[in-house]
């Protein structure tokens, strides 16, 4: 069972991580990442990470990408299957492939992307039928 | 254009020319909107550049609020002694400053600003780590606001407007 702030800070984060809005992302998942004691504060904590670095790519910061996106897939992985209505299973994937691009930037010391390609978080059921919200 | 301008707002976040030095994140940089006389300058001190990303991704998000209507020039110093060098060089409407900083430190550079007949005019917004001992200390030698980090974004928004009187 998670905190009753939880759900809301999770809907609240995905909304401002789909609209690129990354830095604002990462605060409202800390919001209930704060407050959290169950073992889904590691899955905020992933989410947090992963918008981290892509607000680290937004500053042309790819070296803070690849280090933010190593840590944020490695807590995230766990969660798939249990993630609480994240589809992880479409999400993971989309920032390996940054993962990726973003190391690649670093290798050839460049900072240029499409940022119209970021990745968007979808549901994988509806947010307010998650664990009985 | 000044010499040390870096890359510009417009390009901050939509495709961004390699501020990211493989010696090394420049601090010393300039960001830009395309600054003219009638805009706004800020500078902003600090050493730390993962909070100097957060404070410019602040001011690039108010360049997007005022739809260009009044550019902003930012510009950056890592310790006081680099601010006050910027601050003779030309006028700004605003110093955002840590206090704890090597080489001159935030209370050195406020006491330096409020003690200069040019200078003492400019607004400036404390943000530290410290406690209540320290925003004392900083209010006493004449900052306009204090903020303690850790800040959220909304909070260095609406204080950076407030000291700018931007509705």
């Amino acid at each position: 069972m998670v905190s009753p702030r939880f759900h809301a800070s999770l809907a609240k984060g995905i909304d401002l991580f789909n609209r690129r809005e990354f830095y604002e992302a990462h605060e409202a998942w800390e919001e209930g990442w704060i407050d959290e004691l169950s073992d889904s504060r590691v899955l905020l904590q992933g989410l947090i990470q992963v918008a981290a670095g892509f607000f680290k790519l937004q500053c042309a910061a790819p070296i803070g990408t690849v280090k933010l996106l190593e840590l944020g897939l490695t807590k995230l992985r766990p969660f798939v299957g249990r993630s609480l209505g994240v589809d992880l299973e479409a999400l993971l994937p989309a920032v390996d492939r940054w993962h990726a691009l973003a190391r690649q930037l670093v290798a050839e010391k460049r900072a240029d992307f499409d940022p119209s390609l970021f990745p968007k978080i979808g549901y994988t059921q509806s947010p307010g039928l998650v664990d009985g919200h | 254009m000044r010499e040390n301008k870096l890359f510009v707002f417009s390009d901050f976040f939509e495709h961004s020319t390699p501020p990211e030095k493989q010696s090394g994140r420049q601090l010393d940089a300039t960001v830009s909107s395309g600054g003219t006389p009638t805009g706004l300058s800020i500078l902003v001190v600090e050493d730390n550049p993962h909070i100097m990303e957060m404070y410019g991704y602040v001011l690039k998000k108010l360049a997007g609020e005022l739809k260009g209507r009044v550019p902003i020039d930012v510009q950056f110093a890592a310790d006081g002694h680099q601010a006050l060098a910027r601050l003779w060089q030309s006028p700004f409407d605003l110093v955002m400053l840590d206090l704890y900083m090597p080489v001159m430190d935030g209370f050195a550079l406020i006491e330096r600003i409020r003690g200069e007949d040019k200078l003492k005019h400019i607004p400036v917004l404390a943000i530290s780590a410290g406690g209540e001992d320290t925003q004392a200390r900083a209010l006493g030698l004449g900052v306009n606001s204090y903020l303690r980090k850790p800040v959220r974004f909304a909070q260095v928004m609406e204080t950076v407007k407030r000291l700018l009187e931007i509705q």
